[in-house]
């Protein structure tokens, strides 16, 4: 440091303008970098939570959805289940279950009863691209299981895929 | 500052080489200086002439979202209505886009349209349009209930009503892939109207047993 404080060639002097203008741009340069990035987050944010949101709708919506209701409005009967389920035993309603939804949203639901003893997928027929991103949201319901001797609490959880054209 | 000048004496009689000479062995360090400060200015004005882009870039990036935040809230709108039921007055809506016409950051031109996968709302201004999209979440066809009514009455002879189901030979996929292309024309809509957003139910009947489609109609 004292070398570098009392050196009298001058050696560096006539280069401080380029050190100094290599330091600026390097210094814009992260900036710029810092700046994208945390773009690049919020934008992957906002979309997670604009699909959050539908996927927390279309939960809902299947969750009331008279084809699968059991007993009472408020359960979901695990015979219907069992029909649409992948794979689909009964075709129609399987066609009319997703014939509500637009083919633009890519989606599938996943039902479990929470002691995770049963579990049922319902898809769409078309295969999916695993390697796009997922969304998924969550709703508590109540299985029936058999002819409504015995219900039990489980989750209702609708994945969306991350759309091709967006 | 002076540099140290270097050993040797040359001496050169081609008065062609004379600038050249003068620029190799000039030892005042005018080259140097003159040298370091146009890279210096050079440096500056692509500096500036960055932020200048940076700061358009994210001008253009901060509309875009806004875009985005419209067609999010139609869309939203869209499929709220397609979620309630028919019989509930949630599934009978009118939007309006008024909040977002006559806003400052939008001196140009905006549009909105809907079709049946899709809103788009797109802006354009000088040399540049941006664009939202945005998928719908539920079947939707940009026709309003007449309109939809008349062109099952052509293409079926029936109506769709509960009163006037579609029936044999019929079947249920000729009904839905007809319907699926009315909603394929996109429909450009006038932002500073209302939107009507209402659900329709339309009935088929296979022999004995009745089925019920919903879609959701976008309309002004």
């Amino acid at each position: 440091m004292c070398w570098f404080i009392n050196d009298d060639d001058a050696f560096m002097e006539p280069h401080n303008d380029i050190i100094s203008t290599a330091l600026v741009v390097i210094g814009f340069v992260v900036f710029a970098a810092i700046v994208s990035e945390a773009y690049l987050t919020f934008d992957e944010n906002s979309f997670a939570l604009d699909n959050y949101r539908q996927a927390s709708m279309i939960a809902k919506d299947i969750a009331e959805y008279p084809g699968i209701q059991g007993s009472r409005t408020d359960l979901i009967s695990a015979e219907a289940l069992d029909m649409i389920s992948v794979p689909a035993k009964d075709r129609e309603m399987h066609e009319m279950f997703f014939h509500r939804f637009s083919g633009n949203v890519d989606f599938y639901v996943e039902i479990n009863t929470n002691d995770k003893e049963h579990q049922w997928m319902i898809r769409r027929d078309r295969s999916n691209d695993p390697e796009r991103d997922i969304i998924a949201a969550s709703v508590p319901v109540v299985i029936e299981l058999g002819s409504g001797a015995c219900c039990v609490p489980g989750t209702l959880t609708v994945r969306i895929w991350k759309n091709r054209w967006i | 500052m002076r540099i140290k000048e270097k050993a040797g004496v040359h001496t050169h009689n081609d008065p062609s080489d004379n600038g050249r000479l003068h620029f190799s062995y000039d030892t005042g360090g005018w080259i140097d200086l003159i040298l370091s400060k146009t890279a210096l200015m050079i440096a500056s004005i692509i500096i500036l002439a960055a932020l200048y882009h940076l700061s358009a870039e994210l001008q253009h990036a901060d509309k875009q979202r806004q875009l985005d935040t419209i067609a999010q809230e139609f869309r939203s709108a869209i499929d709220s209505a397609g979620q309630s039921p028919c019989s509930i007055s949630s599934a009978n809506i009118s939007y309006f886009f008024g909040t977002y016409t006559g806003n400052g950051q939008f001196a140009g031109q905006m549009n909105a349209s809907v079709s049946g996968e899709y809103v788009k709302i797109s802006y354009e201004e000088q040399d540049r349009a941006l664009h939202a999209f945005k998928p719908l979440a539920y079947r939707t066809i940009p026709l309003n209930e007449n309109m939809l009514r008349n062109e099952l009455l052509d293409r079926f002879s029936a109506s769709g009503e509960v009163s006037d189901p579609i029936r044999q030979p019929f079947t249920y996929p000729c009904v839905t892939d007809f319907i699926r292309s009315l909603g394929t024309k996109e429909i450009d809509l006038n932002m500073s109207g209302k939107v009507h957003i209402t659900k329709a139910l339309i009935y088929i009947q296979n022999e004995s047993e009745v089925r019920e489609l919903e879609y959701v109609l976008v309309y002004q």
